[in-house]
């Protein structure tokens, strides 16, 4: 066996960076396989509200209704409360007209009112422009939920902007969905895995000290520093290396080696806003359990 | 036209800052500050409200009457 996927090893995560909405953590004895799985699954399973379908009573501003649903479904609605709330993504994209649309109207059996019962919410909008000369913005935070727990994160996001005497009102169907159906659904922006580097420096002798001096500037994220007592290259933070190997090519030869790890990997990603860090997180692992259950399941079904 | 609610690219819902930053870029400051202090660290979100040409303030008058 591979000693990299030996699973005995102790497995440990350390959180190297946390803000609200971003968080860097370290898996170490996590096989990569593993963690980019956990990476796809934040990105594309773990479900959040978007608005999905639009009414139009009236609309005459610039923008055409195609134009301002799109926008309408961009915008960040509030799910932390929502997952437990609503049904799941399955079974409420049945409960939408456009799903029709696409499926031939055999093929499919319309789910009862009842069962839409707590699949989606409406969320509605109406404005006008009544001054004579002035535009008027019509921002998300004017959007009226029925539901005071899926609101807008953003209340500052301009959805359209009407001249004098334009008005618009609509009535919108917000829903839980998944990323794989369309990236408004994803909780996060950017969710990437990368490598650690592992940086070893020889020491260096006089004659191309002053040049190490120099090739250090190369250095896109200032992690390497010269000690002049041991003559010879510090690493201040090999987490922050990006392995760009610019160092390698501009120092004296053999002065300093990058190479990766292969027991330690680096985890980040960022929220749009709809669910905490903590939330997406957790319910990813769920997802990733149950899914790791359902492949023993018919596994064992096999034999 | 209008300023998009999200980056193209990375999703990141940039149409919130657009009125901080027009107000901003109006009174003279320099983009990269005003960039910086709003948080947008990725350049496919900065080039969206660097480049973005807000047509829809003039469009907006001429529309048929209904």
């Amino acid at each position: 066996m591979n000693e990299a996927y030996n699973v005995a090893q102790k497995i440990d995560v350390e959180i190297r960076k946390l803000t609200d909405i971003y968080i860097e953590l370290i898996f170490k004895n996590v096989p990569l396989p593993i963690l980019n799985a956990l990476r796809r699954i934040i990105q594309l399973e773990v479900p959040v509200m978007a608005i999905d379908e639009v009414i139009f009573y009236e609309n005459s501003t610039v923008l055409y209704d195609e134009i301002i649903a799109h926008r309408l479904g961009l915008i960040p609605l509030r799910s932390e409360e929502a997952l437990d709330k609503y049904g799941p993504p399955e079974k409420c994209i049945k409960c939408m007209e456009s799903y029709y649309a696409e499926a031939s109207e055999e093929a499919v059996e319309r789910p009862s009112s009842k069962d839409c019962e707590n699949c989606f919410i409406y969320i509605r909008g109406s404005v006008e422009n009544l001054d004579e000369e002035e535009l008027k913005t019509f921002y998300s935070g004017d959007l009226l939920s029925d539901d005071p727990d899926v609101v807008p994160v953003y209340k500052e996001i301009p959805i359209v902007i009407l001249g004098p005497h334009q008005r618009l009102s609509f009535d919108a169907k917000a829903r839980l969905g998944r990323g794989i159906e369309h990236s408004k659904f994803s909780p996060v922006s950017v969710a990437g895995v990368r490598y650690v580097a592992e940086i070893s420096t020889n020491s260096l002798d006089d004659t191309n000290l002053k040049d190490a001096e120099k090739c250090l500037e190369y250095c896109p994220v200032k992690i390497l520093e010269i000690s002049y007592e041991d003559k010879k290259i510090l690493v201040k933070d090999p987490y922050e290396c990006i392995l760009c190997m610019q160092c390698v090519k501009r120092c004296p030869e053999n002065s300093i080696k990058i190479s990766y790890r292969k027991d330690q990997y680096i985890l980040f990603f960022e929220s749009v806003g709809q669910l905490s860090i903590r939330k997406i997180l957790l319910t990813a692992i769920d997802i990733f359990i149950n899914k790791i259950d359902y492949l023993l399941q018919q596994i064992k079904e096999m034999r | 036209m209008i300023i998009p609610v999200r980056c193209y690219t990375c999703g990141y819902p940039i149409g919130r800052h657009w009125e901080e930053f027009k107000k901003r870029i109006e009174k003279g400051e320099d983009p990269k500050k005003v960039l910086d202090d709003l948080g947008i660290k990725r350049y496919c979100c900065r080039r969206i409200l660097l480049s973005h040409v807000p047509l829809i303030y003039e469009v907006a008058y001429y529309k048929r009457k209904v």
